[in-house]
């Protein structure tokens, strides 16, 4: 009972507390030097619905539209890739499947940073993937695949594919496949056997992966940050901006509250939308 | 546990009937609640010394939390528990003098056999000689010798079971509890260790307090019994007494088979006797019998003191009933036949020694019968 | 099972892909560490020569070390405190368990960068009130073990929902302290458990790059953050070779984990 005390202290003190720290920083100004001054104002919240002080400008609403909108399109990309991997993987004979299995996780333990970097020399100039686009005309020859939201979008399906495979691949393994098998017996095609014999077996799974997709996808600062490029400016890489070279904490903390605010309705969602399972766990 | 082997017999005498000497265990008015479900209802037990008591009922009467509130397990909302004289309500459970064999037996998996009869004595700081000597004993007792080495895992349930006891009765308790110890065994095995069960404690001397929802287990070993019904104690007292004077129709229902009478009223007997009328006839009672209160409100006839009698006989001048029926239903329960009879008053449940005279009635056939007056028993509700 | 051999078929082929798309970053990261070319993508012959390099770097050394002392300090004060964590609030009431668990699940689901965002205004008015909170090493530890907790606990929290609650009850019973029924019963029974949460503390710890980012200080550089500052300096073979030791790392840490797991699958067999 009480040795969850200390546990329990630390979070409120270094979660809760700085987290509440935000919302209140977000309805305080910005001194001239930069620091945190009264009087407390609605003004962070105006500028971030785009009314500045030029008028109307709709940046950030735009970064927040564009975040949400590349989540979902990231972790749209990870299910289609993921279910194929994760039945695969499921279909294999057991002494292959630990091997096919441990190549996932593999990535799933390398330090994102790296491999999102990869991605620059993936798709540098004298690359090949950029050689075969511009030998197919896509883009002139020797410019380089990124930044762009292209680049943002690949290399964010191959960092977080391992976090929707795993828990997918769960769900797979413990399918029934007499359902699938009597599905097709009664005369389902294919994708019907899918949708009304399989999917609502692995829906626990799909939905955990989804939300674990989505959730760092949304707030992503470092792959926008090095494959994005200014024009791909997202909710993370706001945030870092206002609380590093552009030195308005106040503003960037009502960044932060509106993407945290953002996030988890955008997760209530998909939730939603992928079954009630997902983030429901181990805890009796 | 051979320190109490001496005072054993006197002890055991006087539990069965004498007047309460020391208890092993008291607890008075004892409450607990778990939100808005009263699992303990103010119950007050005393447990003798070198005593087998069981505390019968049906699942969630309260039983496993009398239990486990003589443990220590749990706290209670309100009353006290005494063990051996001095008061322990508050006492975790590692300062009580007491040892229970849980349902699930709760053996560590990750502990030998031995080790896990070895525990509670490590715990104790006893030396290793003495700890190794007492474990071997018991271990002969429980005839688990041979199993020392193995895991837990590789044991069947009645082994896991004598590893329980065995794990317990090292520690010479005070008291031993025994949360439905038998509860995942089958039939077969479970009368089986049950006589074992009830050896070991006459042997050790030990005062057992047992958790049991099997009415037979109670019965066969029990010195006395309590009966719960949702956290309320009915009836305390040895297995016979409370099957042939239950005081209240959940008694009578929950301790083998009982033909429940409703009384409707009192009535006047033959020559004026006072009577109760029920809707079989009037039945003599006798007011002076009746402990305080008034007339009873339910009677009840086990259904092996009615007697069937082919032919009507005459109307008894001795107070006892007679009945006429038809049998409705006739089943063969190896020793003894059981009936269900008809009569314009109601059904009854009648239970004869297979192999009378006369063989087995078949249904339909009209019968008589007898139900004598000393067959009655008079129920509080 | 009759169509496992068809459907096998067509996923394989969409699987060697994915796969391929997966390792095609390590891949690149860990040919070019061994590339002699300075600059550019072709193949100028096999060299050890930036591993050298790194190796002769002070800088890396230095991020190295705060990087393996601030994963090893934060995993041992977060697998305490999350084992705790989880332990007691298996005694809680189940509505309040649930609460709890809300209260850890919401760390787990807050972006990276706005606990980073957070704690660094948090440690800032810290130091504006109490004078404490100077970036560097100490505030690292706490940044770190900050995301780590929830982790630990949830782990843990798994095992232990697996455990019989008797076990403890009997161990309490039998005569020992609450204290001691943990350490003699309940801890050798989720050690795997446990082992498991800092292992996954460790590893998060180490791969951390957006809250360190924010909450180091100067002279505390841990090894994501000097990849970091590398690569926005432009690409070198030094960092490829610093990047392969990670990925190296990562595979040597994934297989062990599967080869114990195997073993202690084996011996735990009856």
């Amino acid at each position: 009972m009480l040795t969850a005390g200390p546990g329990l202290l630390w979070l409120a003190v270094f979660f809760y507390l700085p987290l509440a720290l935000i919302l209140g920083v977000s309805f305080l100004s910005r001194g001239e030097l930069g620091e945190i001054t009264r009087p407390f104002t609605l003004e962070n919240y105006r500028r971030l619905l785009g009314f500045g002080l030029l008028g109307f400008e709709p940046l950030y609403p735009q970064i927040l539209v564009r975040s949400l909108g590349l989540g979902l399109v990231s972790t749209l990309g990870c299910v289609l890739a993921g279910l194929p991997l994760a039945f695969f993987i499921a279909r294999l004979p057991p002494r292959w499947k630990t091997a096919a299995l441990t190549l996932v996780v593999i990535p799933f333990w390398t330090n994102l940073l790296v491999r999102t970097y990869a991605w620059q020399v993936l798709l540098a100039p004298e690359g090949w993937l950029a050689r075969l686009a511009a030998a197919l005309g896509l883009v002139p020859a020797g410019t380089a695949l990124y930044p762009g939201v292209g680049a943002v979008l690949v290399a964010m399906v191959c960092d977080f594919l391992p976090f929707l495979v795993l828990p997918l691949y769960a769900s797979v393994e413990k399918v029934d496949w007499t359902l699938a098998e009597a599905a097709a017996d009664l005369g389902a095609r294919r994708w019907q056997v899918f949708r009304h014999a399989l999917l609502p077996q692995i829906q626990p799974g799909l939905a955990a992966g989804a939300v674990l997709v989505f959730l760092p996808a949304t707030g992503q600062f470092v792959i926008p940050d090095l494959l994005g490029g200014a024009r791909t400016v997202l909710l993370g890489n706001a945030i870092q901006q206002q609380f590093g070279p552009g030195l308005d904490w106040p503003f960037g903390a009502a960044i932060a509250t509106v993407g945290l605010a953002a996030v988890l309705a955008g997760m209530g969602v998909l939730r939603r939308l992928a079954g009630r399972h997902a983030g429901e766990g181990e805890f009796g | 546990m051979v320190a109490r082997e001496g005072a054993q017999p006197g002890t055991l005498a006087r539990a069965a009937d004498g007047p309460p000497a020391e208890a092993a265990v008291a607890v008075t008015a004892l409450s607990r609640r778990f939100g808005a479900v009263v699992a303990l209802d103010q119950v007050s037990l005393e447990v003798r010394r070198g005593e087998f008591f069981s505390l019968l009922g049906p699942s969630g009467c309260g039983k496993t939390t009398l239990l486990r509130l003589i443990a220590g397990l749990d706290q209670p909302d309100a009353g006290a528990v005494i063990i051996g004289g001095r008061p322990a309500t508050h006492l975790p459970p590692h300062q009580r003098p007491v040892n229970t064999v849980f349902q699930s037996y709760a053996l560590f998996p990750h502990l030998s056999v031995r080790d896990n009869v070895a525990f509670g004595l490590r715990l104790r700081k006893v030396p290793a000689a003495e700890c190794a000597r007492r474990v071997r004993a018991v271990m002969e007792l429980t005839r688990i010798t041979e199993l020392a080495d193995r895991r837990p895992a590789q044991l069947s349930g009645g082994q896991k079971q004598r590893v329980a006891l065995a794990r317990a009765v090292v520690n010479e308790p005070e008291v031993l509890l025994l949360d439905e110890p038998l509860g995942a065994l089958d039939a077969g095995l479970r009368r089986e260790l049950r006589g074992e069960l009830r050896a070991l404690q006459r042997r050790l001397g030990l005062t057992c307090i047992l958790v049991t929802h099997d009415q037979e287990e109670a019965l066969a070993v029990s010195d006395r019994i309590g009966i719960l019904r949702a956290g309320r104690l009915e009836q305390v007292g040895p297995p016979a007494r409370l099957y042939d004077q239950p005081r209240t129709r959940f008694v009578a229902g929950f301790l083998g088979a009982c033909n429940l009478v409703p009384v409707l009223g009192a009535a006047s007997g033959p020559a004026g006797a006072p009577a109760l009328e029920t809707p079989h006839g009037a039945v003599a009672w006798s007011p002076a019998a009746a402990a305080g209160g008034g007339p009873p409100r339910t009677l009840a006839v086990r259904p092996e003191n009615i007697e069937l009698v082919p032919a009507p006989g005459p109307a008894g001048e001795n107070g006892d009933l007679w009945l006429r029926g038809q049998v409705r239903e006739a089943v063969f329960a190896g020793a003894q036949m059981q009936y269900q009879i008809e009569t314009p008053g109601g059904w009854w449940r009648v239970h004869q020694p297979a192999g009378q005279a006369g063989g087995p009635l078949t249904a339909g056939v009209p019968v008589t019968l007898r139900v004598p007056a000393a067959a009655w028993r008079m129920l509080e509700d | 099972m009759k169509a496992c051999g068809r459907s096998l078929g067509g996923l394989g082929g969409v699987a060697a892909a994915l796969y391929l798309f997966l390792y095609a970053p390590l891949a690149v990261v860990v040919v070019f560490s061994f590339n002699a070319a300075r600059h550019g993508q072709h193949w100028e012959g096999f060299t050890l020569q930036w591993y050298r390099g790194l190796w002769e770097d002070a800088t890396a050394r230095a991020a190295v070390g705060t990087s393996l002392g601030l994963a090893l300090a934060s995993t041992v004060i977060s697998t305490v405190l999350g084992t705790a964590l989880a332990w007691g609030l298996r005694r809680w009431t189940p509505r309040w368990r649930a609460r709890g668990r809300q209260a850890l699940l919401v760390p787990v689901f807050v972006p990276d960068i706005v606990l980073a965002a957070a704690l660094l205004l948090f440690f800032a008015l810290a130091r504006q009130g109490a004078g404490w909170g100077q970036l560097g090493r100490d505030t690292l530890v706490l940044a770190h073990v900050t995301f780590q907790i929830p982790y630990v606990t949830l782990v843990v929290g798994a095992r232990l929902a697996g455990l019989d609650p008797a076990l403890e009850e009997a161990a309490r019973d039998l005569g020992a302290t609450p204290g001691r029924a943990f350490r003699r019963v309940t801890l050798p029974l989720i050690l795997p458990g446990v082992l498991a949460a800092a292992w996954l503390a460790f590893t998060l710890s180490l791969d951390d790059f957006v809250v360190s980012f924010f909450t180091s200080g100067p002279g505390t550089t841990t090894l994501p953050v000097l990849i970091y500052s590398s690569v926005k300096r432009g690409l070198t073979p030094e960092i490829h070779a610093l990047s392969t030791l990670l990925v190296l790392a990562a595979v040597a840490g994934t297989v062990g984990v599967v080869l114990l797991r195997r073993r202690g699958a084996v011996n735990s067999a009856p």
